[in-house]
């Protein structure tokens, strides 16, 4: 099948393969200006937590190289930015340009452009020479790429041998009634806050719908296993609602 | 760290207290701009601050606009302290200190110059609640809760000096659970007295056997 003819999921859509990427470029340039207050939120706070227990997983040391992909508006960054320190290096990047305007603003903001580098770039390809980063990170942005495979394969080959990837993702909660807590709370609300705040319903809905698309906890470490990731497991956070995967190369 | 500890699930509670904390802390400093100036010298250090009981590591990394806390670190602190709770508050926030009920001893590794100047900072930090206080409250308000708050911790720490003080003689004179100076040199008198009596008691026996294998042999 040719890439013409293959489709696609765009939370519960099917389109066509070369569309996805336009498509949720289009959601993440409406809600750009306001990503982190809808963050703050839809998850009434605790993507904040999460993320600090990802820098925690990520053994960040001054001098280290880190690339924070589909980075968005800096939040990872900034923080890898004070630990990587003077000798360090955080490349910041995103395959869309508004969010990484509102990135790059927030890192000039917090006094880390001396450390930084802003990139736009298309995860399944990233323009990096081999071997290039101590650590990866990628939150809530994995489930937003087109070829999450070919996604993987590129950041293994450019991590250095003994780097790690972290994939912060939407995942599948490990409680039914929770389940359909969540999926009550998520289908329900996000919309309609989407609209009070953003005025765009449909970029929530899809955010709701594209969780439900994007594969569970174990197909995902098997997905980055066979990417040729060592040592892959996974945490469960808030009851499975959120992942948080880990592997490295070696 | 041990690929053992870094394999451990990041806890949900403990990050959130610790980012509670962290919160906290740059709040006040905040409040007081000449103090976070003199702490943002030190942007980039890090301090490992290690609880015996319960278990517990906390690293503090120094940044331009306060600090940041971890649960863990990859990366060699600059200074690491280790010890109880609290011996470790005397120690960094100054307590009264009373051997036997607190201030014990605080294990200190790494640059020693630098723990002195954040224990200065620590003990510098002049919150200005009023200011905190002033978008919730209104100004007038927020003066008074501010003159409140600031009375309210002069007594606090008047009172647990005092209680410090307090419980310092009751468990060294009164209940007897710590011994006094005197009575440790007492002790260490007798101890002495005993050695020498066993040496004697000893040289003695030896004497005898010396001088019964020699009538034997007569």
């Amino acid at each position: 099948m040719s890439d013409n003819e293959k489709v696609t999921h765009f939370g519960y859509q099917q389109v066509p393969w070369q569309e996805k990427q336009q498509k949720v470029a289009g959601v993440f340039r409406s809600v750009a200006g306001k990503y982190d207050v809808m963050n703050d939120l839809i998850s009434m706070g605790s993507h904040r937590i999460l993320k600090r227990m990802t820098i925690e997983l990520a053994g960040i040391r001054p001098g280290h190289s880190v690339l924070d992909l589909a980075g968005g508006t800096g939040d990872l960054a900034i923080k890898f930015s004070r630990l990587v320190g003077e000798t360090g290096n955080v490349v910041l990047a995103d395959i869309n340009d508004a969010m990484l305007e509102v990135g790059r603003d927030r890192l000039i903001d917090a006094g880390c452009s001396h450390n930084t580098q802003v990139a736009q770039v298309n995860g399944e390809c990233l323009p990096f020479e081999d071997n290039s980063f101590h650590c990866i990170t990628i939150a809530f942005g994995l489930r937003n790429i087109t070829d999450k495979d070919a996604a993987l394969r590129s950041m293994l080959r450019v991590l250095k041998p003994g780097g790690r990837l972290l994939v912060l993702e939407f995942s599948t909660p490990t409680n039914k009634a929770l389940a359909k807590a969540y999926d009550a709370y998520s289908f329900a609300v996000w919309p309609k806050l989407g609209k009070m705040i953003v005025n765009d319903a449909d970029s929530y809905q899809y955010l709701a719908e594209s969780i439900r698309m994007h594969p569970d906890q174990d197909t995902l470490q098997g997905m980055m296993d066979s990417a040729g990731f060592a040592r892959t497991e996974y945490f469960n956070m808030l009851g499975g609602i959120v992942a948080l995967h880990r592997g490295f190369k070696f | 760290m041990s690929l053992k500890d870094q394999s451990r699930s990041p806890g949900l509670l403990s990050t959130t207290a610790l980012a509670t904390a962290e919160r906290a802390i740059n709040t006040a400093l905040r409040t007081d701009p000449a103090t976070a100036g003199k702490l943002a010298v030190h942007s980039g250090r890090l301090v490992a601050i290690e609880v015996t009981l319960p278990p517990l590591a906390i690293y503090a990394l120094i940044v331009e606009d306060g600090v940041e806390l971890y649960h863990r670190s990859d990366a060699t602190a600059d200074v690491a302290v280790k010890g109880n709770p609290m011996d470790l508050a005397a120690q960094l926030l100054d307590w009264n200190t009373r051997p036997g009920v607190i201030g014990g001893p605080v294990q200190i590794t790494g640059n020693s110059d630098l723990l002195q100047e954040l224990q200065a900072l620590a003990r510098q930090l002049h919150i200005d609640w009023g200011a905190l206080l002033e978008p919730i409250t209104g100004s007038e308000l927020a003066q008074q809760l501010d003159y409140g708050a600031r009375q309210f911790f002069g007594w606090a720490r008047q009172a647990a000096s005092r209680l410090v003080d307090q419980l310092g003689d009751y468990v060294g004179n009164e209940s007897g659970l710590i011994p006094s100076r005197r009575e440790v040199y007492e002790f260490g008198q007798d101890v002495d007295d005993i050695r020498m009596d066993v040496d004697r008691l000893d040289a003695r026996i030896q004497r005898l056997r010396a001088a019964r294998s020699g009538s034997n042999e007569h």
